[in-house]
């Protein structure tokens, strides 16, 4: 079944621009086919026997395309090989070993430090249900207005309420 | 000699343009499927996660501005996620619609919600930095005002956080709602085989270049040490995956936590978007070039190198059409020459690289969302033509960038797709 979230409406679009980009997308793909024609002329040749003969096997022209096909495939293994290599070698070392055991979440006061005020400010911030805040030109808060707007603005706001 | 030296030098870019996304994408294809053997294929379905041995409480942040056409279905959406213990954070950034009035029901209707406004358009890492201070949890799942998580996908991206203290951030596997028209078709096999292949791969090296801003799970203790968000960063979800790499913190990826988002369905909001994110890029690129000199950083280094290569590779391209431009006024040495721009073997070679990569990706997507090698057959958009895109924008990122200079981010309402 598809899922009703996606959004799969072409109806909602111009029919032009429907038509437009369904004619140019099959005029791509045909394109595409014409890209191939080097290889189709060469399947041609193997059939008909004496070009592909001539050119491929006695010219020696299949060399050319095998080197070149050696190249890629050296290259692409090489790496990948670094990559597959690189993280095998990573889950062997760090499997099941953690270094982070030392960190843990900032405290109310680090929290305070961080935003100037005091931590009794930052736990009625984290009360809050709704409120609005105040910047300045840096993006620091400088004022916090709790709502409904009837009390402890004072106490919300940096600089204020925090002893300082 | 001089000619020998340019005659090289031509040669060397030329090669260049070609190999450099050749080579590279079938070192996504295999980082993509050692990372779907290794990682995804034992897991169970996305909609049966597994039991965590721990719940922690978490505190959902949700940046909005001007959101008033999509919260409702996004809030309903975040009330529906089944976890035992969260709390939910909307932060109203100087909205100008009715965003302000429905949020303020919404913290009425559910003790669940609470509502941060503020006073002025701030720009989205601001406004996640007040909710952190704000925030009751020590994790933080942050979504964006438009889009919708599945119900499962903070079991899902919590496993992470909760068997691997080293884990600073998790991020999860976006997929596409808007497919009325060709750029919304393309752009979900792109996000398989762009964003989610290379995510895999780049996971099996072990580091990643970006999380998903879109959907993102944090450990606060991370972010402090990070930081928190960058207000002067174009895209914050670059800047803070580099920033918390770069202190060592683990980034990954969990293809199984879904959210289905909104995505621009006009050349002309496909065009800002994908240019803010080759600015974001280009400015981790200048604001991390220290990485040179910081052997404890090393790891980050191949992140840094292929994004750069990446660049190079979009500002090559430009310059082999320049000159193939100029061929058609001037006698230009042998060396330097273009003959044509229409794609012979080296073209067929990387075009069927490409659409194999597509395949593979979406075949890998096929876990989560059944039927999705359907829009394959756009899909030849990609080798033919939509790659100009990217190029087209990194090509303008990068003086764009220099120019700037530090100014803050703040809210663009971006193009949503047709809806209904």
């Amino acid at each position: 079944m598809k899922n009703p979230l996606i959004i799969d409406r072409p109806d909602l679009q111009a029919w032009q621009q429907k038509a437009v980009f369904g004619a140019l997308t099959a005029v791509f793909w045909a394109l595409w086919v014409f890209l191939w024609l080097p290889l189709v002329t060469l399947i041609g040749w193997i059939f008909f026997g004496y070009q592909f003969q001539f050119h491929m096997i006695r010219l020696e022209g299949y060399e050319g395309f095998l080197n070149l096909l050696a190249v890629y495939a050296l290259v692409i293994l090489a790496m990948n090989g670094a990559l597959i290599g690189w993280a095998k070698y990573n889950h062997f070392r760090f499997r099941g070993v953690d270094r982070r055991k030392g960190f843990i979440a900032p405290t109310v006061e680090e929290l305070a430090a961080l935003h100037q005020v005091s931590s009794a400010t930052i736990a009625q911030w984290q009360a809050c249900s709704v409120l609005t805040v105040y910047h300045d030109d840096h993006g620091a808060i400088v004022r916090v207005v709790p709502e409904p707007a009837d009390d402890a603005v004072d106490n919300l706001s940096p600089g204020r309420g925090n002893g300082a | 000699m001089d000619s020998l030296l340019t005659a090289g030098v031509g040669r060397l870019l030329f090669e260049f343009s070609f190999y450099y996304p050749l080579f590279m994408s079938y070192l996504w294809m295999c980082g993509g499927l050692f990372y779907f053997f290794h990682y995804e294929r034992h897991d169970p379905p996305a909609d049966q996660p597994p039991p965590l041995l721990d719940y922690p409480p978490v505190s959902v942040l949700v940046p909005c501005h001007n959101e008033a056409g999509c919260i409702a279905e996004t809030v309903e959406a975040l009330r529906n996620i089944e976890y035992p213990d969260f709390e939910i954070l909307l932060i109203d950034d100087g909205s100008t619609d009715a965003t302000p009035q429905m949020l303020d029901q919404f913290a009425r209707q559910d003790a669940r919600i609470r509502v941060i406004h503020l006073a002025h358009n701030q720009g989205k890492a601001v406004g996640l930095n007040t909710a952190a201070a704000m925030a009751r949890h020590d994790f933080f799942l942050c979504i964006d005002g438009d889009s919708i998580v599945d119900p499962n996908c903070l079991r899902w991206m919590m496993r992470q956080l909760v068997t691997s203290p080293r884990v600073g951030a998790v991020t999860g596997n976006p997929r596409i709602r808007t497919r009325s028209t060709l750029l919304g078709r393309i752009q979900v096999g792109e996000f398989s085989s762009i964003i989610g292949l290379i995510k895999r791969a780049q996971r099996t090296y072990g580091k990643v270049f970006t999380v998903s801003g879109v959907m993102v799970c944090f450990r606060r203790a991370a972010l402090h040490h990070a930081g928190y968000w960058n207000p002067a960063a174009l895209t914050e979800d670059i800047d803070i995956s580099w920033r918390l790499q770069m202190r060592h913190w683990d980034v990954r990826f969990e293809p199984n936590a879904l959210c289905w988002i909104l995505m621009p369905e006009t050349l002309r909001g496909l065009w800002r978007q994908r240019l803010r994110w080759a600015m974001g890029g280009t400015q981790v690129l200048f604001g991390q070039s220290g990485i040179f000199s910081r052997w404890r950083n090393r790891r980050m280094l191949p992140v840094y190198l292929e994004y750069f290569a990446s660049v190079a590779w979009a500002y090559t391209m430009v310059f082999v059409i320049f000159l193939w431009a100029l061929g058609l006024f001037v006698s230009l040495p042998p060396a330097w020459r273009v003959d044509t721009l229409l794609p012979g073997w080296n073209g067929m070679v990387i075009g069927t690289t490409c659409l194999l990569q597509f395949a593979l990706s979406m075949f890998l997507d096929s876990k989560y969302e059944k039927g999705v090698g359907r829009y394959y057959y756009w899909m030849i958009w990609y080798p033919l033509a939509y790659w100009l895109l990217s190029v087209m924008t990194t090509l303008v990122a990068v003086p764009k960038v220099i120019l700037r200079g530090r100014q803050r981010a703040t809210w663009v309402s971006p193009d949503r797709g047709i809806r209904p």
